[in-house]
């Protein structure tokens, strides 16, 4: 019950009427109660205690602990019982006390009251009871059920924990669509494309900072915005004593101010940099012999010469007999030759430095003590070089140096994550009924796997998701329409580029519900939107992270009492769909459910509350449960979790994948036999050749160079003369994903990101061409692109490279509180990067590209 | 009857907390009902509310002007929470919740509603409650109780609902699309002036 929402029983209405006939009574009047009731015995304030939960503002997803006091969170720091992030914090999970306590966060299930959607049409939402929002839902899903057209429902996903499958895999199987919808392509999936089509891991890397003694970022920021901010910055200090870093980056980031070495690259010629270092390492002869191999000792070839090709078979006479071999053994990797030939021999750093903007001395200095420091040598593959149009290569070729040092899965080099005991959820198979398999049966909205669209995640044509193209698929109903649709914790709206694309999509939708904390500029063409619990307060669930050489499972625990009727987005919320539904005769989907028992008790789930408890013990159960025990910490009973609150992994077991890499050939491949095989089945299913796949998909390699990491062009939007700036996109150190802006401190301590400003958006500027245009600071300006434009004020800064405007994501929200927006509904605080961000993508991965492909103008206003 | 009056009635103030918390609920066709039967009931102030009460048919714009007031989802126009005008920062929970709560507690009242303590609503049933305690005392002769139920309500409108009651009016009038929740803030923070100025009275 919510004040917003309760309506006057007749028993309340009596009561109240009452009180005032009542003053003659002989016992007087009586308190006619409705928020309050009674107590025999009040419950005066507990002392505060530190609680374990954790904090999901950025992808780190540290362990963390609340000081509660009374029900209510008043501070947070690390937890030390993780050995990931220990007691190590960071500002942003500071921002979630102001997030769980905003007073715009919404407080009960409210419904559009205004039919028409649009940008300019206020919804007019208004209150009304989980009853009456619960069983709206459940009939629009069952008028699909009804006309077979269950493959017209779809569920978004954004950000999420490890319980996101009982709401985004089952409960759409067992609804019957394809229609699960991630928001993963418009995260970092063109970071993992290197590491996959190398050595056969997608996934991020962990770094092995404490023992590495040369670090090269690429526009990876990590003691603002990668993963582990809060591991990175308590050990930064150390990392800088013991190590030389060089920081890659168009603009001066967080981590460029404390480097020995800031490379302000041109936008997107990361390639060029990444071919002209290896060309350096391999004419240099300071490749890691002992993971890399070398040439054959009867080999008349002995070293890379640059310019000369280097046959991969040799035949000679040795002491008057013939010997023919091998030019260059590999031990663990394969393909090197093959790069060099097809590649490398002419990617020197003078010629990388014309494209680069950078000096060949640079190039060359900066190449050559990376490699000798090796194998504790460290390429640092961050989203910048990689989440761009064509950014698949660049993340290959980014990473293969990784492979050249030999640090791959080495001390002081890039690791990946340590082995985990969770398990999945029950599976729904036999609740998935020939409605639901029909319905399963059609093609995802996303268009994965078209010929345009390989993403080939983990080596498979439509292996991955297209997120940001789901807007066009709705729009153009192709494959088909959407009727129904359910989001949670997104706002793609906002976060995809193109943004004005979704607020089109999200119009046609007859039926969206939107499940949030805060109302957002998505849930602003809902129909409904249901309150969800802030994570790291309220909600139980779970995340797997790693770093510092460990892997932990940290839980999301609920150590605040609830503020407001908000329920659990990924466990609570289905459930009690699944109720409705089996309510009005369609019972899979909560028969599902009732499987995930208690494993202490081997009770079923009764309500939403014991469903979302037991889903989480049913998990994690090999973690707590000592009979089930399999490795890392041992944890004794599930209340020994919930105390401790995290699992910790054994540590890294250095080199244990050399030579059993899940590569096609077990090894870490600078020919790439595993993308060959990806790139071919995905051309055969689509009868052509892998040439005209990379036409189509807009790459420039053709024949062999699409196997091997290697340089493409940048590609923009807009001609220089027309649109003369690159803008430089980037994550703000206090961003809670884009959640933050409706709070104080986020915009109060907005300058502690590298030039910006406090309550302000600024597009930051090179004082060389500022003063060409004439713009001094505080000017307001308007950024136009290709595909939008918006405005905000100019700052002069140094930090940005002459030739492009430096901006940080975050601001211009112009419907997600008081404080987002300067003026609700109305006038945005600056303006959102994704509006002026041409919707375009690395298709290999089908990853959305934010970075090197906007060309901008300014002008004043 | 003037409300310095009205407000001695015994039964009368504790009605009135009781109708103007009331009217911090999402508005139905009962409380307009109920506040048009209260005509003849009430006087002062009040009746000014009475004379806006809009007729049932526009019950939709009186709902939808609620929300925007004190709901959301978007921008709150006027929270009703005391906390956002008296402790720092723009947020719910803040230290004068949590004092609100605990004089809740000492009266043995929990709450029953997912909704923070210092809503205005539950600030005002206190008032309700605390009133009719007080009138019951009065009733009962017992003089002492008297004396501290009225302290309790002068230290709970001087800390807490009288001391933003100001600010948040002012927000409503400013905000609100219908005269009703136009009048209802002005009318509630004259009550509650009035009724503060009375108490203060009433404990010299």
């Amino acid at each position: 019950m919510n004040i917003s929402k309760t309506k006057i029983t007749r028993r309340n209405f009596v009561k109240t009427m009452a009180a005032t006939s009542l003053a003659a009574s002989a016992a007087g009047l009586t308190p006619a109660l409705r928020a309050f009731a009674a107590v025999d015995k009040p419950s005066f304030a507990e002392s505060g205690k530190w609680k374990p939960t954790t904090c999901q503002g950025c992808t780190s997803w540290c362990a963390v602990q609340a000081y509660v006091v009374d029900g209510r969170a008043i501070k947070v720091r690390g937890n030390s019982h993780s050995k990931v992030n220990g007691e190590a914090g960071c500002p942003r999970s500071h921002i979630s006390l102001q997030q769980v306590y905003d007073p715009d966060r919404i407080k009960v299930p409210m419904k559009r009251t205004n039919p028409k959607k649009g940008r300019d049409q206020d919804p007019k939402f208004v209150p009304i009871s989980w009853d009456e929002a619960l069983n709206t839902v459940a009939d629009k899903i069952l008028d699909l059920r009804k006309n077979n057209e269950t493959h017209k429902y779809m569920l978004m996903r954004g950000r999420y924990s490890y319980m996101r499958d009982i709401i985004y895999d089952r409960m759409t199987k067992i609804i019957g669509s394809p229609n699960n919808i991630s928001h993963s392509a418009i995260c970092a999936e063109a970071e993992k494309f290197g590491p996959y089509y190398t050595e056969g891991l997608w996934d991020y890397r962990q770094y092995d900072v404490e023992n590495t003694r040369y670090l090269i970022l690429w526009g990876a920021d990590p003691i603002a915005a990668n993963r582990q901010v809060s591991y990175y910055l308590s050990v930064w200090g150390d990392v800088l004593d013991r190590a030389e870093v060089a920081v890659i980056d168009p603009r001066l980031s967080a981590t460029a101010t404390k480097a020995d070495e800031w490379m302000p690259i041109k936008p997107g010629q990361d390639g060029a940099l990444a071919s002209a270092m290896a060309h350096v390492i391999l004419t240099e002869g300071l490749w890691y012999k002992d993971f890399v191999g070398d040439f054959d000792e009867n080999s008349p070839i002995k070293n890379f010469q640059a310019g000369k090709e280097i046959p991969e078979e040799f035949s000679t006479e040795v002491k008057g007999r013939n010997v023919s071999g091998t030019t260059f053994n590999e031990i663990y990797t394969h393909g090197l030759v093959k790069w060099w030939n097809i590649e490398l021999k002419d990617k020197s750093p003078e010629w990388a430095a014309k494209l680069t903007g950078l000096k060949a001395d640079q190039i060359r200095r900066v190449a050559t003590r990376f490699a000798k420091a090796a194998p504790n040598a460290i390429c640092w593959v961050g989203g910048g070089p990689t989440m761009q149009v064509r950014g698949g290569y660049l993340s290959m070729a980014t990473h293969a140096l990784n492979g050249l040092v030999g640090s791959v899965d080495n001390v002081g080099g890039t690791l990946k994550a340590n082995k985990e005991y969770t398990k999945s959820f029950p599976k729904p198979d036999k609740f998935i009924d020939s409605i639901a398999k029909a319905g399963k049966k059609h093609k995802k909205i996303d268009h994965r796997g078209r010929k345009e669209f390989p993403a080939l995640k983990k080596g498979k044509s439509g292996g991955g998701v297209v997120t940001n193209n789901a807007a066009q698929g709705i729009l153009d109903e192709d494959p088909n329409e959407i009727k129904v649709a359910i989001a949670y914790m997104n706002n793609f709206t906002f976060s995809c580029p193109g943004s004005e694309r979704w607020e089109k999509a999200l119009s046609k939708i007859p039926f969206l519900v939107h499940i949030t904390t805060n109302a957002s500029e998505f849930s602003w063409f809902s129909d409904i939107i249901l309150p969800s619990v802030h994570h790291m307060y309220e909600k139980w669930g779970y995340v797997k992270s790693h770093g510092h050489g460990y892997r932990h499972v940290t839980l999301l625990q609920p150590v605040n009492q609830r503020v407001w009727d908000v329920k659990i987005d990924e466990s609570e919320i289905p459930w009690l769909i699944a109720e409705k539904l089996a309510a009005k005769g369609f019972g899979n989907l909560l028969r599902h459910y009732k499987e995930y028992k208690d494993p202490e008790t081997g009770n079923a789930p009764k309500d939403e509350k014991e469903f979302a408890l037991y889903a989480l013990k049913y998990a994690t159960q090999n973690l707590w449960d000592p009979s089930k025990y399999q490795g890392g910490d041992r944890i004794n009973g599930w209340k020994d979790l919930i105390t401790k609150g995290v699992w910790n992994s054994s540590s890294y077991p250095y080199r244990k994948r050399w030579g059993h890499m899940k590569t096609k050939t077990k090894k870490f491949e600078f020919y790439s036999e595993t993308l060959k095989a990806a790139l071919e089945s995905h051309a055969k299913k689509h009868k052509t050749t892998v040439d005209d796949i990379l036409q189509v998909c807009n790459y420039q390699a053709r024949g062999e160079k699409a196997f091997v990491p290697h340089y493409e062009e940048p590609f923009s939007w807009g001609n220089k003369k027309e649109y003369p700036f690159q803008l430089v996109d980037y994550k703000s150190r206090l961003n809670r994903e884009g959640r933050s802006a409706n709070c104080s401190w986020y915009q109060e301590f907005k300058d502690i990101d590298p030039g910006d400003e406090a309550w302000s958006d600024v597009a930051k500027i090179n004082p060389v061409d500022a003063k060409k245009l004439g713009l001094k600071n505080g000017n307001r300006v308007r950024l136009t692109s290709k595909t939008g434009r918006i405005e905000c004020n100019i700052k002069l800064w140094e930090g940005a490279r002459p030739g492009t405007i430096a901006k940080c994501y975050g601001q211009g929200h112009w419907a997600y509180g008081k404080l987002a927006s300067k003026e609700f509904g109305k006038t945005p605080r600056g303006g959102n990067n994704n509006v002026i961000i041409p919707p375009d993508y690395d298709r290999l991965s089908g990853s959305t590209a934010f970075y090197a492909l906007t060309r901008v103008k300014i002008e004043k206003i | 009857m003037k409300t310095k009056e009205f407000l001695l009635s015994q039964s009368n103030k504790p009605l009135s907390y009781r109708l103007l918390a009331d009217c911090y609920y999402l508005p139905d066709e009962k409380l307009l009902g109920r506040l048009r039967d209260s005509k003849s009931l009430l006087n002062g102030l009040l009746s000014k509310l009475i004379e806006n009460t809009p007729a049932n048919e526009e019950l939709k714009s009186l709902t939808v002007d609620f929300s925007m007031l004190f709901v959301g989802p978007f921008k709150l126009l006027a929270p009703p929470y005391g906390s956002i005008y008296l402790d720092s920062g723009n947020e719910v929970m803040g230290n004068s919740t949590i004092s609100v709560r605990k004089l809740y507690e000492q009266e043995y009242l929990k709450i029953g509603l997912k909704e923070m303590p210092d809503h205005i609503a539950i600030e005002l049933e206190f008032m309700h409650y605390l009133a009719v305690k007080e009138a019951n005392a009065d009733n009962g002769n017992l003089k002492d109780e008297v004396l501290n139920y009225r302290k309790k309500q002068l230290l709970f409108l001087s800390e807490h609902l009288g001391s933003w009651i100001d600010e948040f009016s002012v927000r409503v009038d400013k905000n609100a699309q219908t005269q009703f929740y136009k009048t209802l803030a002005k009318v509630s923070r004259a009550f509650i002036h009035d009724d503060l100025q009375s108490l203060r009275l009433k404990n010299c």
